[in-house]
């Protein structure tokens, strides 16, 4: 089952990815004001 | 702060929204066709008549399967995951899509993709793998058009004037690195030659079944389910002109379905030779996937709380397909419990679940998306609310009368196929039993796949209407403040990501580790660790070329070759699959539903004559058989010129073919298919008689029953699960 050493790492390295760009998303204040971004959207345009 | 005038890219976002109308049409289309093969198998003979052995199969049933797959899959959804991105992403980031050249350049990139997969598939050039049946050229070419994506995308997001990412631009983060992923591994194959389509995937038996459902799995979790959750978390509140009603949720929702899904694909193998922990760890994170869906299932509902859906059809579009997205992921987890697992596994209860998913879940929220869209761009309302309505409710009705019967439908073919008399034998011994029960099923199925075509059209003709009144603007004129650098950019490696070079890095990295990936895997894959039986032989040049013909034909949609172990499928089929005899099988040829028998153990259970009058005719000797002719097959000569290079390739993967075997090879394949033919006119004087008939109207031009296809396909079926049989 040596594909699994292949597909472990290589999910893992995605989790890991991921949780980078959350843990980046975290500090450059994506999450400081959530509560107006869902409303934001409804306002551009038209 | 200074404002700027900029334009949004409406153009694109219209080229693939009409790509999306027009190949859903046609993934349609190919899915009825196939369901109404399903009942009819003689439709092909009814159009092509006595033609049907110059046409190579061309409407073959496992090919047409494998272009209904993809047509939907990739081109129908595919597109609409384009489309609503593309006007999405304009929008939430306030800037123009990065690149113009690379919209242009990934559309027609994707719709060449498409039509060529089309050419390939008709002509039978395929891998079998499910879902990834395009060889290796198309690979490439899709691996490519997938980073001209990735480079608009990720460009249009550096260029963005609103430093918040809507949750669902990470939706769509993911589903891009995700695939790309998924995609490069699962396609690891080696091409017998740069001049040919032909390849064998580098993974063998166990671990390319293992590669392919981590792949299969993944693609139903990246390409039908994270992106379209991405549009709902937009198109949603945008119609129903209510903010989600949890933005929080949405993002826990988001976070934690990307770290759970890639972990569930063993439990389209529970049961099956994989490893006893590997399907259970499938079985524990499919469960878990449950609340990450409902979550975000219930955060979609509650958005369109209080909206009123009664009146406004595209809302009733996306409250069906969000309640589909429920149902889907709740039976999800129940078919990954070995109880249910046992029973309905290889029949058509996943058929259903994937329609489910598919029809309802996806086809209703693009539906809903479609019909938004063309009121949005061309700047007016819908032409017919009445006509939308119509639309939805045959949509309802169709996706009804499509799931109700294959869930009863499974059942009745798992009752028929476990039933056992009190004196401990088979209850049905003939497999056709179940297939003659399913036989109304499959017709009630394809009235709601009608219904549901039917409905699609009368979309057609509302949108052209509506787009005869209204009016399209290229190039949308707007306005956004310019997002100061400084306000974010103060905080650790933002100001190196913010740069261009973030580009060239990622390019870079993604090139790197291809490279990475290409070096390593092989050694990884070849020195297994499988047990090995003794007696496990690789197949002879003509089994092999035989192999092929199974794999051109796609009779792997039909036939599984994996033996449970449970007592009905023991007594019925034989000693159950063992992994160990797969190591050869470059790709796996497990399949994932049964319409015909397992053929694992099919080796010896019928005289080559039988399987001669059965390809020919399957009616003949199996009345009611529901299985396609495959005349072609016994007229076409054997394309033998590429056996040599086919062996070379696979001693490169791991098969222990030595260089005798090969210098010998043609001569091999002419003892072996003298004999079979012998064994043929030993049985079967009539089919003596008939090949001479032929061997004299034909003159020079005839080609002996030794050198065509059928031989080696009789040779491979005689083969199969002879290594281990216990004589007696
Ligand atoms: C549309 C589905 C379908 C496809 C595609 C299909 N089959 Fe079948 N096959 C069946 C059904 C149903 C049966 C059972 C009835 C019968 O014997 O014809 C069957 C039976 C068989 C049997 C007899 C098994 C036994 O032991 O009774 C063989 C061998 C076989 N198929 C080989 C093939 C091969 C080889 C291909 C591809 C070239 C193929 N089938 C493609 C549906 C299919």
């Amino acid at each position: 089952m040596d594909v699994l050493l292949l597909m472990i790492p290589s999910s893992i390295f995605l989790g890991v990815l991921f949780l980078i760009m959350f843990i980046n998303s975290v500090y450059t204040g994506q999450f400081d004001d959530i509560d107006s971004q869902a409303i934001r959207i409804l306002l551009d345009d038209k | 702060m200074q404002i700027q005038k900029f334009y949004y890219d409406n153009k694109i976002v219209k080229s693939f929204l009409y790509a999306t109308i027009l190949w859903g049409i046609i993934g349609f289309i190919a899915g009825l066709t196939i369901a109404l093969l399903l009942f009819n198998p003689d439709i092909p003979e009814l159009i092509l008549g006595k033609n049907l052995k110059f046409s190579n199969g061309i409407l073959g049933f496992g090919r047409l399967r494998a272009l209904h797959t993809t047509t939907a899959i990739f081109a129908f959804i595919g597109n609409i995951i384009f489309a609503g991105s593309y006007y999405s992403l304009q929008r939430l980031l306030k800037t123009r899509m990065y690149s113009d050249f690379l919209s242009l350049l990934h559309f027609w990139g994707w719709q060449l993709f498409i039509v060529l997969s089309w050419i390939t598939f008709l002509m039978g050039i395929n891998t079998s793998k499910e879902y990834a049946e395009h060889e290796w050229p198309l690979d490439i070419m899709i691996t490519l058009v997938w980073l001209i994506y990735g480079i608009n995308m990720i460009g249009t997001i550096l260029n963005r004037r609103v430093k918040h990412l809507y949750v669902s631009i990470w939706f769509y983060i993911s589903t891009w690195t995700a695939m790309i992923m998924l995609h490069i591994l699962n396609n690891l194959e080696l091409p017998i030659s740069l001049t040919s389509f032909k390849s064998y995937s580098i993974y063998a038996g166990v671990q390319d079944a293992l590669i392919q459902w981590w792949y299969g799995h993944n693609a139903v979790a990246f390409i039908l389910t994270t992106p379209i959750l991405g549009l709902m978390y937009y198109f949603i509140p945008k119609a129903s002109g209510k903010p989600v009603f949890s933005y929080r949720l949405s993002i826990i929702h988001f976070w934690s379905l990307i770290f759970i899904y890639i972990w569930a694909g063993p439990h389209h193998l529970i049961y099956t030779s994989l490893p006893g922990w590997a399907q259970a760890l499938g079985t524990v994170f499919s469960i878990m996937l449950l609340a990450p869906s409902w979550g975000g299932m219930l955060n979609g509902l509650l958005t369109l709380r209080g909206s009123n859906v009664k009146k406004n059809p595209i809302l009733k579009f996306f409250v069906v397909s969000v309640i589909c997205y429920g149902m889907a992921t709740f039976e999800g987890p129940l078919l990954a419990t070995k109880t249910l697992n046992s029973i309905v596994h290889f029949t058509d209860w996943i058929v259903a679940h994937a329609h489910l998913g598919t029809l309802g879940w996806n086809g209703f929220m693009t539906f809903g998306i479609i019909y938004w869209l063309i009121e949005k761009l061309w700047n007016t309302k819908l032409f017919s609310l009445k006509l939308a309505n119509i639309h939805f409710w045959m949509g309802t009705l169709g996706i009804v009368l499509y799931i109700m019967p294959m869930y009863f439908g499974s059942v009745k073919q798992a009752e028929i196929l476990k039933a056992f008399k009190l004196d401990g034998t088979l209850l049905h011994k003939n497999f056709i039993d179940s297939v003659i029960a399913l036989k109304p099923f499959y017709i009630v199925r394809f009235i709601g796949g009608s219904l549901y075509l039917i409905g699609a059209f009368i979309m057609i003709y509302n949108i052209y209407k509506t787009i005869q009144k209204g009016y399209f603007i290229n190039n949308e004129m707007t306005e956004a403040p310019t997002l100061l650098k400084s306000s974010y950019h103060n905080k650790y490696f933002h100001n190196l990501l913010e740069r261009k070079p973030i580009q060239m890095t990622i390019l870079s990295l993604i090139v790197v580790a291809i490279g990475g990936i290409i070096e390593i895997i092989p050694t990884l894959v070849i020195k297994s660790n499988i047990p090995i039986i003794k007696n496990v032989k690789p197949y002879t040049p003509l089994e092999l070329e035989g192999r092929d013909i199974y794999i051109k034909e796609n009779c792997n949609s039909c036939h599984s070759q994996q033996i449970r172990p449970f007592r009905d499928e023991v007594v019925r089929y034989g000693e159950y699959s063992k992994a160990g005899e797969f190591i050869y099988d470059h790709p796996f040829l497990w399949g994932s539903k049964r319409t015909g028998p397992d053929l694992s153990r099919e080796g010896g259970k019928n005289p080559s004559s039988w399987h001669y009058k059965h390809m020919l005719n399957p009616r003949s000797t199996s009345p009611n058989s529901i299985m396609p002719k495959y005349p072609w097959l016994i007229f076409n000569e054997l394309d033998r010129s590429n056996i040599q290079n086919k062996m070379k390739t696979l001693v490169k993967l791991g098969v222990p073919y030595t260089k005798e075997e090969i210098k010998n090879a043609y001569k091999d394949m002419d003892i072996q298919s003298n004999k079979i033919v012998l064994d043929i006119y030993n049985e079967a004087t009539e089919i003596k008689k008939e090949i001479n008939i032929q061997k004299q109207q034909k003159g020079s031009k005839f080609i002996p029953l030794e050198k065509r296809e059928i031989i080696a396909l009789i040779a491979y079926l005689q083969r199969l699960g002879k290594d281990i049989k216990i004589e007696n």
